[in-house]
């Protein structure tokens, strides 16, 4: 176990250590802050009620992942990878490191690195809507409830992928793939397009925002989803997460073999 | 010396920087023909050349310098740095032409009508601008960050931020930097100084990665 905490640790400290993450993540966080904070000056200040609190938070945390899983997904692309190119890889099999255990604690890694720094700013960026008196403070526990069902799985989903795909495929192919799909995937029509958007494989959080927080705010079209049907959705996206990550270590043990 | 360039840059080409296009564009084409009933023809067209080609173009440009193995014996030989950026962007933009090109013919010749474009002018710089726009932001973002990862996800951000608040782009000074404008927004009354800003943009990039490049140790 120590070891798995030890990957863990390493490759979030790492992760943390790029610039491009931080430039990344902070051309993002700019730009989400002035969406989120600039109505409020222009416009009557409302304290929102109970059942608008909740959907609010899922509201924010829906519109944080139409670009923050597409930075991610990107950035994470080389994490597996470069531990092939620099020939790291050859130094850890040679340690009594087991397969499961770096691949595992290579995913956590990039995965706690990559929402770290989202929940930090998720919470100052709450912290100042109820200091403006938009929202009362129990705003900062549903917005946390939001940001674990609605952004956590698409970051877990993403960052699979993007562990996975680059080992099989040139990375910037991937990242092509990969950007393509986060838009086709998430938000194009089913009536205009065929697309995976509207099957329990939506990984943008349309079903647990709608099922668990109750859609936009005096939204004029009824719910499409429930939450037994959000719920069906997060096991869909669980159960491919751990199909990739089974399927990742497979294809890791025949690269040692072959070795 | 250029004859030797040229040698060294088709000998360290990339074939994904071929295949993967051509595939994209093979993709595209089996789409028409499948969907032809489903979406209309022009839609799908119109998504490829003005849509699929930038994005593509935008990340392969990011690597296309700094992806090199023996980028530190490169910048040891004379040769200068608007070479180099030359020699790499403009074979990415050359098969992406191509690409786009087959594939209007393939359109015309399946009867797709462009005209909701304009003229053949407009539609040649409705993928053209969007393409050298993000060839330039993937080559200037790699070289600014020194890291072919920081070039890429600009790409991926400004695709991605462009494609889904697309309408929001259209509107106030934003409709300058909409990159999809006249693949999306053929009507709009400011296409042309959009085009104009979009290709003064990219210039601008282009030259900001060829003075930062003259800084060679910066990428060893």
């Amino acid at each position: 176990m120590s070891r798995f905490f030890g990957v863990i640790r390493h490759e979030f400290n790492m992760s943390l250590h790029r610039p491009g993450l931080w430039i990344a993540y902070g051309l993002l966080f700019i730009f989400y802050s002035v969406t989120v904070m600039y109505p409020v000056p222009e416009e009557e200040v409302t304290l929102l009620t109970n059942q608008q609190t909740w959907q609010y938070a899922g509201q924010m945390a829906f519109t944080f992942n139409l670009f923050l899983p597409v930075v991610v997904g990107i950035l994470s692309a080389d994490r597996l990878l470069r531990d092939f190119r620099q020939s790291v890889r050859e130094l850890q099999e040679s340690t009594p490191l087991s397969l499961v255990t770096y691949t595992l604690g290579k995913y956590f890694g990039v995965l706690a690195a990559s929402l770290a720094p989202v929940l930090v700013w998720v919470w100052l960026i709450s912290g100042l809507f109820i200091a403006f008196g938009n929202a009362s403070i129990s705003f900062l526990y549903a917005i946390t409830l939001a940001f674990f069902a609605i952004m956590v799985p698409a970051f877990a989903f993403v960052i699979a992928f993007s562990l996975a795909c680059p080992l099989v495929m040139p990375l910037r192919v991937y990242q092509i793939l990969f950007t393509g799909y986060w838009f086709w995937g998430n938000y194009i029509s089913p009536e205009f397009f065929p697309t995976l958007n509207g099957t329990l494989l939506t990984a943008s959080g349309l079903y647990a925002y709608q099922g668990f927080f109750g859609g936009f705010i005096n939204a004029a079209d009824p719910l499409k989803y429930s939450a037994s049907d959000a719920s069906l959705n997060l096991l869909v996206l669980g159960l491919c997460i751990a199909a990739v990550m089974v399927v990742l270590n497979f294809y890791l043990q025949w690269q040692s073999r072959r070795a | 010396m250029k004859r030797f360039s040229l040698k060294y840059t088709l000998l360290t080409y990339r074939l994904d920087q071929l295949w993967f296009p051509l595939a994209f564009w093979a993709f595209f084409v089996i789409l028409t023909l499948l969907l032809g009933e489903q979406v209309d023809d022009f839609d799908i067209a119109r998504a490829y050349i003005g849509v699929a080609i930038p994005l593509i173009g935008g990340f392969m440009a990011a690597y296309a310098i700094l992806d090199d193995p023996a980028i530190e014996l490169r910048f040891a030989t004379p040769i200068r740095a608007a070479q180099i950026l030359f020699e790499r962007t403009a074979l990415i933009l050359l098969v992406q032409a191509v690409c786009a090109l087959a594939f209007i013919l393939f359109a015309l010749f399946i009867g797709v009508d462009f005209s909701p474009l304009g003229s053949a002018l407009n539609l040649h710089l409705s993928w053209l601008v969007p393409t050298v726009a993000m060839i330039a932001l993937g080559t200037f973002g790699a070289i600014l960050g020194a890291q072919t990862m920081i070039g890429s996800f600009l790409v991926g951000l400004v695709w991605i931020i462009e494609v889904i608040i697309r309408d929001g782009m259209a509107v106030n000074n934003w409709k300058y930097a909409y990159i999809f404008m006249g693949i999306l927004s053929p009507e709009h009354p400011d296409l042309v100084s959009n085009q104009i800003a979009l290709f003064g943009a990219s210039a601008v990039f282009l030259f900001f990665t060829w003075l930062l490049l003259h800084r060679q140790e910066r990428y060893i």
